[in-house]
């Protein structure tokens, strides 16, 4: 690994600072599991790390009815696994940290790298959208909030601007649903892998119609994305097998999958048609 | 079957709790005082003439303190093939030409690993980029680039078996199928990444601390690729971290660590990376096999017609023993009245495919199996019957190659058939269910001298001592698998003494006796262990002499080594302490201690082995209808091994081995573009998981084999066989698409389901 | 930087570089060679560490995130006399080849057992599954989890 320094401010606004004055060689460290994997294979070339552990209660995961739920810059998969308001109120986030990498993984890497880092397999971002999160933003020049959506900008790129940190993933308190919600993730392995593709659903079904419809993909486009034409699709229609076939259909054509070491790309377009009818379907018995 | 009192028993491994305490010692876990950090650079081309090499900024760097490129090296090219010379075609840092990406250019030793690496940067090649070639048919096309000069086709190696009529053969049969089986690279993936550590001494010898499966080969290469004696190298093997035939050669980074230890007076060490593992590392060979196979309306063979290709990457390694190996694999598991193999081994510019668990039997009988199990399909039989039918036996021959001795190949057979319930589930499966058989059949060690050593395939040598212990030095290798173990309950039982009254020291190349060849082809359990027999029973011939001096007796009696005594067999009260006895022996030598040599080289044994194990497998599975994604539910084996050593050991072998087919067949691949491999991390090269495997049930056939230690032969390779064809078919049984190109990966199944539907 | 933490019930006090990693730090400045490192990357468990208690991967922290934490490597499991009952277990079902893998194995598996006293195989599985093992088919692995779970909570092994 190439020789870096090594800060460790004691507040978010000195964190922001050093990060700006970094001039695009700083980063932050949370978890570190995917900084140290870039550092070691020479895929950033950084000077400067700042690591935030040294500010004090950034890991919290709380919640209130009203207000939904915040989860701190530095709180883990393994605290949200653990979360019985996560599992109690936000269960299709638990769903996707049951499949999140290794124990060791989720010991130590947060949801807000996650973010972060901008994978489009990523796990984190699908709940997040189906619940329509929002990100709190801190920088030199002050706070601002941004919907989950808007975090990112493209494969492994995220939205903030220099000197800027995640700071606060908001979700607001949940929606009214019929059920769970389903988070269907398709992998070569059951652990230690990463989606070729994934998809996540929340609805809210009414007299055997759906009232409300929220679709998230995952690795089939540069970025995470809402799939809101299957949504407005399925919103309104009853919860017949061939409508939700057809609702599969259409956000199989909202994506725009590549083909890569992982899979090609009319596979993942496959995958989505399928995956999406069973996380529709989840959400319907 | 004869009552063992420690052979056939779960002893524990001499080395678990070593292990299990993490102070058991690997090659980069051994630090010397002084000791630099070596990193190699590595071609960024598949093919390209080195134009101009400048080291200067990276030997200006401070902290480094040895460059080198192949202008330094005494450029002798080596290769395992030491009886053939010509087939010896790598230089250990490239000489003129690289001819894959990862091909080792320059090596840098400095005061800490960061360094190494942040020189590597600082070294300037200039290269002359070629044409490359990726494949078998691009590589042997007309006019194709060549990678080496004094193979003008790419063709390295050819091979031949041939007996019977074939045309005949055809010509007689009801039935001829043909097909055309591409077989994929995968990688050995131990855990231990390799590693080396060189020390030289006043005098220039060197000793080298090294992760390898082959001692002795390493010794005698280093040797030569160094222009030094055989003598001057010490190769040690600390513990291995699993080699699976990845190991089983010279390689650069132990070359460069002994070369750059003399140039600069300090121990250097490398370590490789995972990253450089995957995307330079040797691999299982990539082949592609056409094969024909005639049979009779009610399913006997008639006549098998085999041509394979191997990709064998940019250098031969161990191409000429899987070619030769792929041909004889092809004649076992049944009987072929008429056969005849061509394989070849073809110069591609990737990295070289080499030795690798089963060693050219998966590939081999992954096309041997399907076109089973694809001709039971269409002529009516039952899979498992039409194996039976045609199932090798004891005494068969394979002319001019090789005889079966002990085999319990109908045994495995009938006993997975049994213990899957398979007529009912074959019957009674629901579309997308599928059960599957695969079988194999594998080598106990090679008999072909192609290392042309002029020692014993394998040595032990065993020092008694008068406290009742004894010290077993062997050269034979334990990779992981349990070698050591093995010996010493093979050493105790025929010694009558307790597993705590054995030392070992092993692979250790100064102090072990010539020689070993060391761990691959399955041969440690019957060379070595015929070696350590071999020692024993001299031992006891002069202990035996001991007693019956000690109480005058009459010649006509039989004596025994057990419970830590040698005594007359029918009256145990006519006897002493093994310890006495050793003293006795030393007394009457003037005192010198009681120190044999034992050692075994098979003979009259034909071209391969002299014994082959056998087993078959069964898998049941569902695909997913719309993803095409397998779930193996249950694997079913039963093998013959001959006498089992150590049951617990051999299970251990087989579920390992297990896991390794089943990433084989469906998930483990090397992503290629080109030359270039792009999935060069775990997190790609998908190996399974605890999570992946599925539930598995074992059966030993017993069976005793008159060649091997106690009856025992090989476990280790031949179960790396069966668990691809036998999940292939499952797949084949659940959707109608029988996979020819592996691994069965979702996709393709998708693909060929709905082809089938 | 000077830093400070508990390393195997002992405290201990070492200056580093900040960006040194820690199964560097472990391996090469300590000399505690039973933590294995094997992909760099995440992606083994070979390096398996417990921190305060939870497994991590030594790996993919800096020394630096050692400070004021109480740390337990391979070495620090059991005592000199006697084996750590998962690592009893491990030598006595047969769930040790290679050995490469098997501090992090063993080390995941305290970690599992922490969390979940009697779990069943799929568990095992699951809380195993980021450490790879080439050798065993973790089969044998799975069994010895399952003794040592049994042997700690008093329970005869079968």
């Amino acid at each position: 690994m190439k020789a870096f320094d090594l800060y460790e401010p004691e507040s978010i606004e000195e964190a922001c600072a050093m990060l700006e004055k970094g001039n695009g060689e700083a980063r932050i460290l949370a978890g570190g599991t995917d900084l140290l994997v870039e550092m070691k294979s020479r895929l950033v070339n950084l000077t400067k790390v700042i690591n935030l552990k040294g500010i004090d209660g950034l890991d919290y995961i709380s919640f209130k009815p009203k207000e939904g739920m915040r989860i701190g810059a530095l709180a883990t998969w393994s605290q949200i696994l653990d979360s019985d308001e996560v599992a109690t109120y936000y269960p299709v986030l638990k769903q996707s940290a049951q499949v999140m990498a290794s124990v060791q993984i989720r010991n130590m890497a947060t949801l807000a790298g996650n973010i972060c880092h901008a994978s489009p397999a990523a796990n984190g971002p699908i709940p997040l959208m189906l619940y329509e999160a929002e990100c709190t933003i801190q920088g030199t020049a002050g706070k601002r909030t941004v919907p989950i959506e808007k975090m990112f900008a493209g494969v492994q790129r995220n939205s903030l601007k220099p000197g800027e940190i995640l700071v606060e993933i908001h979700i607001p308190p949940p929606p009214e649903l019929s059920s769970e919600g389903s988070y269907q993730k398709f992998a070569t392995r059951k652990a230690m892998d990463l989606g070729i593709a994934g998809v996540g659903a929340l609805a809210k079904v009414k007299n055997r119609s759906f009232d409300v419809v929220r679709i998230a993909l995952a690795a089939v486009a540069p970025t995470p994305i809402r799939a809101r034409k299957a949504e407005e699709f399925l919103t309104g229609k009853s919860t017949e097998d061939d409508l939700i076939r057809e609702g599969a259909q259409i956000a199989s054509k909202e994506c725009n999958p590549i083909s890569d070491v992982r899979a090609s790309k009319e596979y993942r377009i496959e995958l989505v048609k399928e995956l999406t009818y069973r996380a529709i379907k989840k959400c319907t018995v | 079957m004869q009552a063992f009192n420690i052979v056939g028993k779960d002893v524990p491994r001499n080395d678990a709790e070593a292990k299990a305490r993490g102070t058991a010692l690997y090659t980069d876990d051994l630090r010397l005082p002084g000791m630099l950090f070596g990193r190699i650079l590595r071609s960024p081309l598949a093919h390209a003439r080195i134009k101009h090499i400048d080291v200067s900024r990276a030997a200006g760097l401070s902290g480094v303190k040895c460059v080198i490129t192949g202008e330094d090296t005494p450029k002798i090219k080596y290769g395992n093939w030491r009886l053939f010379p010509d087939t010896q075609d790598e230089y250990p840092l490239a000489v003129d030409k690289v001819r894959f990406i990862g091909d080792e250019v320059a090596a840098v030793a400095a005061v800490d690993a960061d360094i190494a690496e942040e020189a590597l940067g600082l070294i300037q090649v200039e290269y002359e980029e070629l044409p490359g070639v990726f494949d078998t048919d691009a590589s042997t096309r007309e006019g194709a680039p060549v990678l080496h000069d004094y193979c003008s086709t790419n063709i390295s190696v050819n091979r031949k078996i041939q007996y019977g009529d074939i045309e005949k053969g055809f010509a007689e049969s009801d039935y001829v199928r043909e097909d055309t089986f591409d077989v994929h690279a995968v990688s050995h993936a131990y855990l231990e990444p390799c590693a080396a550590l060189a020390q030289a001494d006043q005098d220039g010898r060197i000793t080298l601390w090294t992760s390898t499966q082959v001692p002795y080969i390493v010794q005698c290469l280093l040797a030569s690729t160094l222009g030094m004696r055989e003598n001057d190298i010490r190769v040690i093997k600390p513990f291995v971290g699993g080699a699976f035939g990845g190991k089983m050669e010279l390689r650069t980074w132990e070359f460069c660590a002994a070369l750059m230890a003399k140039k600069t007076g300090r121990p250097v060490k490398f370590t490789l990376s995972r990253e450089e593992e995957f995307l330079a590392g040797r691999r299982r060979h990539p082949m592609r096999l056409h094969s024909r196979v005639g049979f009779k309306k009610d399913g006997t063979l008639m006549a098998k017609d085999l041509r394979i290709r191997l990709d064998g990457g940019a250098y031969n390694a161990m191409g000429p023993t899987a070619t030769f190996l792929c041909g004889n694999f092809g004649a076992m598991l049944y009987r072929y009245p008429n056969y005849r193999f061509m394989g070849e081994h073809v110069y591609t510019n990737k990295p070289p495919a080499s030795a690798m668990r089963g060693f050219g039997a998966p590939q081999s009988l992954y096309a041997t199996e399907m076109q089973m199990s694809m001709a039971a399909e269409e002529l009516g039989i039952d899979p498992v019957e039409i194996r039976l039918k045609n199932a090798q036996v004891s005494g068969d021959k394979i002319p001019d190659v090789a005889t079966i001795s002990s085999c319990g190949f109908i045994e495995s057979i009938e006993k997975v058939a049994e213990m899957s319930d398979w007529k009912t589930k074959r019957k009674n499966l629901k579309p997308g269910q599928g059960i599957g058989i695969g079988c194999y059949s594998f080598i106990s060690g090679g008999v072909f001298n192609w290392f042309n050593t002029s020692y014993p395939f394998s040595a032990a040598e065993i020092r008694a001592f008068a406290d009742g212990t004894v010290h077993l030095l062997t050269m034979a290798s334990d990779i992981g698998q349990g070698s050591d173990t093995a010996l010493k309950q093979m050493l105790a039982e025929e010694l009558g003494l307790r597993m705590e009254d054995i030392r070992i020291t092993a692979a250790d190349t100064a102090m072990t006796p010539q020689a070993d060849l060391g761990t691959w082809g399955s041969r440690v359990t019957l060379m070595a262990g015929n070696a350590v027999l071999d020692a024993a029973r001299k031992i006891k011939d002069q202990l035996f002499g001991a007693v019956s001096a000690r109480f005058n007796l009459n010649l006509i009696y039989n004596f025994e080594c057990k419970d830590g005594r040698v005594q007359v067999k029918l009256r145990p009260e006519k006897g002493i302490s093994f310890g006495e006895a050793v003293a006795i022996v030393q007394r009457a030598n003037r005192g010198e201690p009681l120190v044999v040599r034992g050692s075994y080289t098979p003979r009259d044994k034909g071209l391969v082995t002299p014994a082959f194990g056998f087993g078959s497998q069964i898998a049941e599975g569902e695909v997913d209808q719309e993803t095409g994604q397998v779930k193996v539910k249950q694997m079913w084996t039963a093998h013959d091994s001959g006498t089992v050593i150590n049951p617990r050991a051999v299970e251990g072998q087989l579920a390992g081995s297990i896991q390794m087919g089943l990433g084989y067949s469906l998930c483990e691949q090397f992503v290629m573009d080109g030359g270039k491999t792009l999935n060069t991390n775990f997190l790609d090269y998908k190996m399974p998981t605890a999570l992946d495997m599925p539930p598995s049930e074992v059966a030993h056939v017993e069976t005793y084999e008159p060649e091997g230690p106690f009856g025992a032969k090989e476990c280790g390779e031949g179960l790396a066989s069966p668990t691809a064809p036998a999940i292939s078919h499952a797949v084949y049984h659940a959707t109608g698409y029988c996979c020819k190109d592996l691994p069965i990966t979702p996709e393709k199944i998708l693909r060929g389901w709905k082809r089938e539907k | 930087m000077m830093i400070h933490f508990i390393l195997n019930g002992e405290e201990t006090e070492i200056e580093a570089p900040a960006d040194r990693r820690v199964v560097d730090l472990l391996r090469e400045d300590m000399g505690l060679t039973g933590t294995k490192e094997s992909c760099g990357t995440g992606e083994c468990g070979a390096c398996t560490i417990l921190v305060d208690g939870v497994s991590r991967l030594s790996c993919l922290m800096l020394a630096a995130q050692l400070e004021g934490r109480s740390i337990t490597t391979i070495e620090g499991l059991g005592s000199k006399e006697a084996l750590h009952p998962v690592q009893k277990a491990f030598v006595e079902e047969g769930a040790v080849q290679c050995g490469f893998c098997i501090p992090g194995m063993v080390l995941a598996s305290v970690n599992l057992l922490g969390e979940n006293p009697a779990p069943t195989r799929e568990e095992i599985r699951k809380g195993l599954a980021g450490n790879l093992c080439r050798c065993t088919g973790y089969q044998k692995i799975v069994d010895a989890v399952e003794s040592a779970a049994s042997h700690l909570q008093g329970k005869d092994t079968p």
